[in-house]
């Protein structure tokens, strides 16, 4: 069953009063599933906070269809069984760890009682443990992300978005919010994630969507986009030029010395039998193979690669629209 | 609720979490402290007060008297007692002589008065002041007499019984305020002399110090701080990183507002209630004053202060700016005062002043009267002064304070074809009459003076001008041959520089045994008989009119609502074929052989009546502007449909079955009593100045709120005054026909609420409307 179900959204408003008309989303399409840890990436202004707010409410949709949870997008019922960490949010300053938990907990329609119980064990698990007495204004910025991160939980949601998480988290802070976030996973929870963080995504991450100036690029699975067969990385013990004759008329590249006569490089193949060629040429050249591994493409290239094929896919549709315009 | 109950919460737990809340409470505590030690004693009254002599001649004329019979009297022996200046002083007060106080009379009067106070409170201590055999009638208690006889010279114990063995003496000419005396003290100090006041009027001094005391400190000062102190609530709530996260739970955005609203004016609810609760107590456990009406004052200023803050929340959310905010509400709030003062000074000096009081019919014409006491004439769609005395007229506006308390009611005479009335602002102890004819263009003669302060005047069926005074009923005849020919000559041997003060005389037509009227009393004849009715104090006597023009002995009638409750209650008398008399509570009695009671009015306070030629219709005027109409003949009121009820400022029948009604200020309409129906109407086009007061300052005055009115709603609660009403010159309420300003109370309430929730509206479809 899909937990968020968005078929194309498409959000407009204008900038200033006389202002032009911005495009935040273009007709965005995406489903997620129940259980499973969407990651949504994007540059700046590809229009993913404004999904998100479209999807809680907070910003109304100009066309399109959303629905959370089996609920129109947006509804009071639906946000009932929300958990939600904005980017950059405020707490206000006179509250405490513990009365911030009891505040938004009530805002979620919790008794006290209900948050009393919950509450210790949360800060506990968000890594606040002993702080619940202190003023928030006494918190660093990891730790007030921790606490919107226990106040998004608290009220055992269906689903939760979280909007740059791990964002002012050092690298400790990071890897337990990585593993509340399974833990969270593992209860069957749908988790939403928005990050610029690409490789605390690709760490956590079941699939991704990549977003980019309002519409849905991509939409894979981690594993897909990160896997790559085609490149192999050898670590060979021979001659420079031995190597270069042997393997004559393929792409060598990324060459790095590890010594003397020690070289490691990567070499591009159609299939196994070119592997099998590339061993065969080098032990004939008596070029002496210490690792042979295929090369596995991060998150990060793979988002990169896309984004800017995009922009290369835009400047080309410009250009050609810059030379229509004179021939009218 | 859960959640906005969280929200109301918060705003608690922010307010306390604020550092500017302690310091306001230390203030108020300090403040408590301060007020803390004051104490009240009451002790034995040793002296008589200003305003504990009621009637002054009386008792200096009685002493006189009494000296004359020697001092074997009471006042034969004080006056024996006093000295010899004391005596001259005596003297000269009652001749009227300045003696040693130079100045004007009245002043001088005062002088001369607080001088013999002094000098009878002198007289208290001395122990030979009682004399057995001529304080030997004078009903006192035995504990009194024991005090006078045994207590020493100069002692308290003394003075305290001889002030009340002297008010004893002249019951008539004494007011005790009570037997004891009130003195302020702080911690151990104590003043020396007791407080203008009398024991039983302490509670509502102090109540009415706290109310003073609670509107200077929230009035201004404290509503200014709660502003700027809770200006950044609403900006800060609606900053993104907050905001979002607060949408993103299942909540209502209006709602969300509202709690913040509410939770907003935590502030100034914890302070409000510190320090009245304070007060309450301070108030119970030090005076025993538990006014538990107090507390209805915490309500009150968060109310005032959400007024301002339903101002400041809307320019916060919409410009998320404390600074904004701020300033915006301080410009409201002086754009409110300067609102209030323009309309005060449109109602005082442009308005009030030209607001029709009486209506005159004459013949085909009709006039009027304003506050001013200026006589208007409608000629050329306009109302054109007639009738009024050249030169030092004066500013409309002054001219209405200065006579506010004269009664000028002109009368139409029509054998004469002539109007005649009270000249305005004349004597306390008679009063010049003025007549203008059709002929003359309405110039304004003396008529003549009456003999007596006259109270009512009238044209009789025998266009007789019939003068009601304090002492009897009157009629001007020629004067004297004899005599008009040596005032002649006088005012020739002046050179016209003196004129006499009259050239008419007067004749008593009342018979003997005429009972004295008071001014609060009310007078009505009947038009159709010229039989006159007098409502005194509780009872109603009726004066027929003899065949001979006089007046017979009056009967008096017996009256239901006057004896209910107190025999001084004040009533207007409406004389036609049956006699109405109208309470101060709104009840109508008609009087007579099957006496009833229409309580239609709904508590207004009758103000005046009127009756038509021929004594079938009788309308009542309330302070309120409303018309109570009743058939005579069919005994029942008349339930037709009259224009501008609440609006109406003056009334009068022309004819038998025309009633004119003044409204608008300078309006005049002419309506069947029959059917209700505007069958004439008399209104001036409205000038640049009145079409500026009638568009937009009374339209922005009446939709905008009225914080400094609020005010005068603490103090109602607090002093448990219902409605404050002072005629125009500020003098206590002497008569139901004077003109009243009444002090509206809860109008400004209803406004600002309106205000308010509008204010609170807007925000709701403000913060509905927008994407965050």
């Amino acid at each position: 069953m899909a937990v968020i179900e968005v078929e194309e959204l498409e959000k407009q408003y204008k900038s200033g009063f006389f202002g032009p008309t911005i495009h935040a989303l273009k007709g965005v399409s995406l489903h997620v599933e129940a259980g499973e840890i969407f990651g949504l990436l994007g540059p700046n202004g590809a229009g993913k906070t404004t999904l998100i707010k479209i999807l809680l409410g907070i910003v109304s949709k100009t066309r399109g269809k959303a629905t959370m949870l089996g609920e129109p997008a947006g509804s009071r019922r639906s946000r009932v069984r929300v958990g939600y960490l904005p980017e950059h949010h405020r707490i206000p300053h006179h509250l405490t760890g513990n009365t911030a938990l009891e505040y938004y907990g009530c805002l979620s329609g919790m008794s006290v009682r209900a948050i009393h119980e919950k509450r210790e064990a949360l800060l506990e698990t968000v890594g606040l443990r002993g702080r619940g007495q202190d003023r928030v204004n006494t918190y660093s910025k990891g730790m007030l992300q921790r606490l919107g991160l226990a106040q998004a939980m608290l009220h055992d949601p269906d689903l939760i978005i979280l909007d740059e998480p791990t964002d002012g988290v050092d690298p400790v802070g990071r890897s337990a919010i990585r593993r509340v976030l399974k833990q969270i996973k593992d209860q069957g929870k749908t988790i939403f994630l928005n990050s610029h963080l690409l490789q605390e995504v690709e760490l956590v991450s079941d699939r991704v969507a990549i977003l980019d100036r309002g519409e849905v690029k991509l939409i894979a699975g981690v594993q897909d986009l990160t896997s790559d067969q085609k490149t192999y990385q050898l670590s060979v013990v021979g001659a420079r030029d031995k190597i270069t004759s042997a393997l004559e008329g393929r792409e060598l590249s990324q060459w790095q010395p590890g010594g003397e006569n020690v070289h490691s490089f990567c070499i591009g193949v159609e299939d196994d039998g070119a592997v099998d060629y590339v061993v065969d040429q080098l032990r004939k050249a008596g070029v002496s193979i210490r690792a042979m591994s295929a090369r596995k493409t991060s998150l990060e290239d793979a988002f990169i690669d896309i984004v800017e094929e995009a922009e290369v896919q835009r400047a080309a549709k410009e250009t050609t629209n810059g030379k229509k315009t004179p021939s009218k | 609720m859960r959640p906005y109950l969280a929200i109301i919460k918060d705003s608690f737990r922010e307010a306390f979490a604020s550092y500017v809340l302690w310091a306001t409470l230390v203030v108020i505590t300090l403040f408590l402290l301060v007020l803390l030690p004051i104490h009240f004693d009451v002790d034995q009254a040793t002296e008589f007060r200003d305003g504990e002599i009621s009637n002054w001649d009386r008792l200096l004329t009685d002493l006189r008297d009494a000296a004359e019979g020697g001092d074997e009297s009471p006042g034969g022996h004080i006056w024996s007692m006093l000295t010899e200046d004391q005596q001259k002083l005596v003297d000269d007060y009652l001749d009227g002589n300045s003696g040693d106080e130079p100045g004007p009379p009245g002043g001088r009067r005062m002088r001369q008065q607080r001088r013999f106070l002094g000098g009878l409170n002198k007289l208290l201590g001395n122990a030979e002041l009682y004399d057995e055999a001529a304080f030997a009638d004078v009903e006192v208690s035995e504990e009194i007499l024991h005090a006078v006889r045994n207590s020493k010279d100069g002692s308290d114990e003394l003075k305290a019984a001889q002030r009340e063995l002297i008010a004893a003496t002249f019951p008539r000419s004494f007011d005790l305020f009570s037997d004891g005396a009130v003195y302020v003290g702080y911690l151990i100090w104590k003043h020396d002399s007791p407080l203008p006041v009398a024991p039983s009027e302490l509670n509502g001094l102090i109540r009415s110090g706290l109310a003073i005391s609670v509107s200077l400190i929230f009035g201004w000062g404290g509503i200014l701080v709660s502003i700027l102190v809770t200006s950044n609530i609403i900006p800060r709530t609606f900053e993104p990183g907050e905001i979002v996260l607060l949408l993103s739970k299942p909540i209502s955005r209006p709602l969300l507002f509202v709690s913040r609203f509410i939770g907003g004016c935590a502030f100034t609810f914890v302070n409000v209630a510190y320090l009245l609760v304070g007060l309450w107590l301070i108030a119970g456990m030090r005076f025993g004053i538990w006014n538990h009406r107090l507390l209805l004052g915490i309500p009150v200023y968060v109310f005032l202060f959400a007024v301002y803050f339903s101002v400041s929340a809307f320019i916060g959310l919409r410009f998320r700016n404390a600074i904004i905010a701020v300033g915006f509400t301080i410009v409201f709030s002086f754009f409110l005062w300067a609102l209030s003062f323009t309309k005060g000074i449109f109602d005082q000096v442009v308005l009030a002043p030209i607001r029709i009081t009486t209506i005159v019919p004459a013949g085909d014409e009709v006039l009027v009267t304003n506050s001013s006491k200026e006589t208007l004439i409608w000629q050329q769609q306009n109302w054109k002064p007639v009738f009024n005395e050249s030169g030092q007229q004066g500013p409309q506006f002054q001219r209405r304070i200065l006579f506010a308390d004269s009664h000028f009611h002109p009368q139409y005479d029509a054998g004469n074809d002539r109007i005649v009335a009270m000249k305005p602002g004349t004597g306390w102890s008679s009063n010049d009459v003025i007549a203008g004819t059709r002929a003359s263009n309405w110039e304004r003669t003396e008529l003549g003076r009456t003999p007596d302060s006259i109270l009512a005047l009238f044209v009789d069926g025998k266009g007789r001008v019939i003068c009601v005074g304090m002492s009897g009923i009157y009629d001007f005849v020629p004067p004297d041959p004899e005599e008009q020919k040596n005032l002649e000559i006088l005012e020739a041997a002046s050179g016209g520089f003196w004129k006499p003060p009259s050239r008419t005389g007067t004749k008593s037509l009342h018979a003997e045994g005429f009972a004295r009227v008071r001014r609060e009393d009310s007078i009505a004849m009947n038009p159709a008989t010229s039989a006159l009715s007098i409502y005194r104090g509780g009872t109603l006597t009726n004066y027929p009119q003899l065949e001979d023009g006089t007046y017979g002995a009056g009967e008096t009638v017996a009256l239901q609502h006057a004896n209910t409750e107190s025999d001084a209650r004040q009533a207007v008398v409406a004389a036609g074929n049956t006699v109405l008399v109208g309470y101060e509570d709104g009840i109508v009695e008609l009087v007579g052989g099957e006496s009833r009671e229409f309580d239609t009015l709904e508590g207004d306070t009758i103000k005046s009546s009127e009756t038509s030629s021929n004594g079938r219709f009788v309308a009542f005027l309330t302070h309120e502007g409303r018309v109570w109409l009743f058939d005579c003949e069919a005994k029942q009121p008349l339930s037709i449909r009259i224009p501008a009820q609440g609006n109406v400022s003056a009334i009068a029948f022309r004819g038998e079955n025309e009633l004119l009604i003044a409204d608008r200020y300078t309006r005049v309409r002419a309506i069947d009593v029959e059917d209700g129906h505007v069958l004439e109407q008399f209104a001036p086009s409205d000038s640049m100045i009145m079409k500026a007061y009638f568009w937009v300052v009374k339209p922005l005055h009446l939709v905008l709120p009225k914080p400094s009115e609020l005010n005068t709603v603490v103090t109602t609660l607090m002093t448990e005054k219902e409605s404050e009403v002072l005629t125009a010159g500020q003098q206590a309420d002497a008569n139901l026909q004077q003109e009243r300003i009444s002090v509206d109370t809860w109008t400004p309430v209803w406004t600002s609420l309106a205000f308010t929730l509008f204010m609170i509206g807007l925000s709701c479809w403000y913060i509905s409307s927008r994407d965050f």
